[in-house]
This record gives C-alpha cells, structure tokens and sequence, in this order.
C-alpha cells in the first residue's frame, strides 16, 4: 500500500469514527448501538469499582 | 499514562449499561465509552485489538471548573483498557461544536502529564478540524505492524 493510500484510508477511518461519534453523542450510546449497530464494551475491570 | 492505577484519584464510577459514567461533586456527570474498531483495519493482524475511545459530559456541559480529578478518572479507566497490551485506542475530537482543536489540547495537555515511555501516541489532522489520534503501549506486539498500516505523516509524540 502507496503512502498516499495508507493516508486516504486513514482518512477515511477518521471520517468513519467522527460519523459514529456524532451519532453516539446525539442519541447516546443504547440508542446508537440498538439502531446503529455500534458495538460497545466495558472492560471487565470496571466491575473493580464501585456500582451504583 | 501513569504506570500504576494505584496513583490516581478517580472518581467512583459506575456500568450503565455500554459506558462508564461517574459524577464530580458539583454534580456534574460524564460518560466514558469505547466501541469495537474491528472493521477500520480489516486484513490487518492488529483489527481485532482496534478500539474507539469517547468521552464527554452528559450534564451541566458549560461547567468550567479545573478539575484534575475528571483527567484521572479518564485515564484510569483507559490504563484498564491497556492492561491488555495489544489494544490501539483511537480517539477523535468530537466536531459538534467547533471546539474540537480545544480538546486536541487537553488531550495533548492530560497526555503529557499522565504519559509515560510505556505508551506512543500519533496524532494526525485532516482538512484542519479532523483530529485523529492512535495511542497504544510500546510493548504492542502488532507495534511494527501498526506503524507500517499508518502513513509517515504522523510522527510519535513524546
């Protein structure tokens, strides 16, 4: 892959994230996964603090 | 990032359901999500360990108060994630309302506090407003592999 490919394609994954983010912010993040299908995790070692 | 999640005072915080959201004690609450990244490097060895990282304030949003024990609460959750040290965090800076070059610099700012020689981080920018930055431990084993996916154009940050 050319330089200039590796950049259009990180550009591209950038574009991707921002569109994804944007959704996430104006639905929040039950509605973007439900509609959406953004996957999301928790890791495992937020059960470490405490639940509320 | 701090080498030791013993050195932090974060807030305590709590699973909703897909995020992590903790309160400071003037009640403002915030929200902490990471998202599968799996798909933005398909064929690459590393695509499987690629994560997005988000933040942002969910109340009292215009709430300016210099608090250091939100950026510990933030870092210490994503030093968990990095217990894993093949993760690659991506974050980009939210664009909805035209200050995303102001959160470039408290993210560089909480970086340059809080990082260590364990971590890299590359920041690159598109059209001037699109700010994208990959962080991952230097003891990734895809490290070498990740730095052939990524154009030259974004140099390490030390």
């Amino acid at each position: 892959m050319s330089e200039q490919e590796k950049y259009q394609r990180l550009k591209e994954i950038a574009l991707r994230i921002s569109k994804d983010k944007k959704i996430i912010h104006e639905k929040g993040v039950e509605q973007a996964a439900k509609e959406h299908g953004i996957k999301f995790i928790v890791p495992q070692s937020i059960s470490k603090l405490s639940q509320e | 990032m701090v080498s030791s999640l013993s050195s932090l005072n974060p807030y305590p915080s709590y699973r909703k359901n897909n995020d992590i959201v903790f309160c400071t004690e003037e009640g403002t609450e915030y929200e902490i999500y990471f998202a599968e990244g799996e798909g933005y490097f398909e064929q690459e060895p590393f695509a499987e360990f690629v994560k997005i990282f988000g933040f942002r304030v969910l109340t009292n949003p215009f709430s300016r108060i210099y608090n250091p024990r939100i950026a510990e609460t933030v870092v210490y959750h994503l030093l968990e994630f990095f217990e894993d040290n093949r993760a690659i965090v991506l974050y980009t800076c939210d664009q909805s309302d035209g200050r995303e070059a102001k959160r470039k610099k408290l993210f560089e700012k909480w970086y340059k506090i809080y990082a260590t020689s364990e971590f890299v981080r590359w920041d690159f920018s598109f059209e001037g407003t699109l700010f994208l930055s990959i962080l991952l431990k230097s003891d990734n084993p895809y490290l070498d592999a990740i730095k052939e996916a990524l154009p030259k154009a974004g140099e390490p940050y030390k």
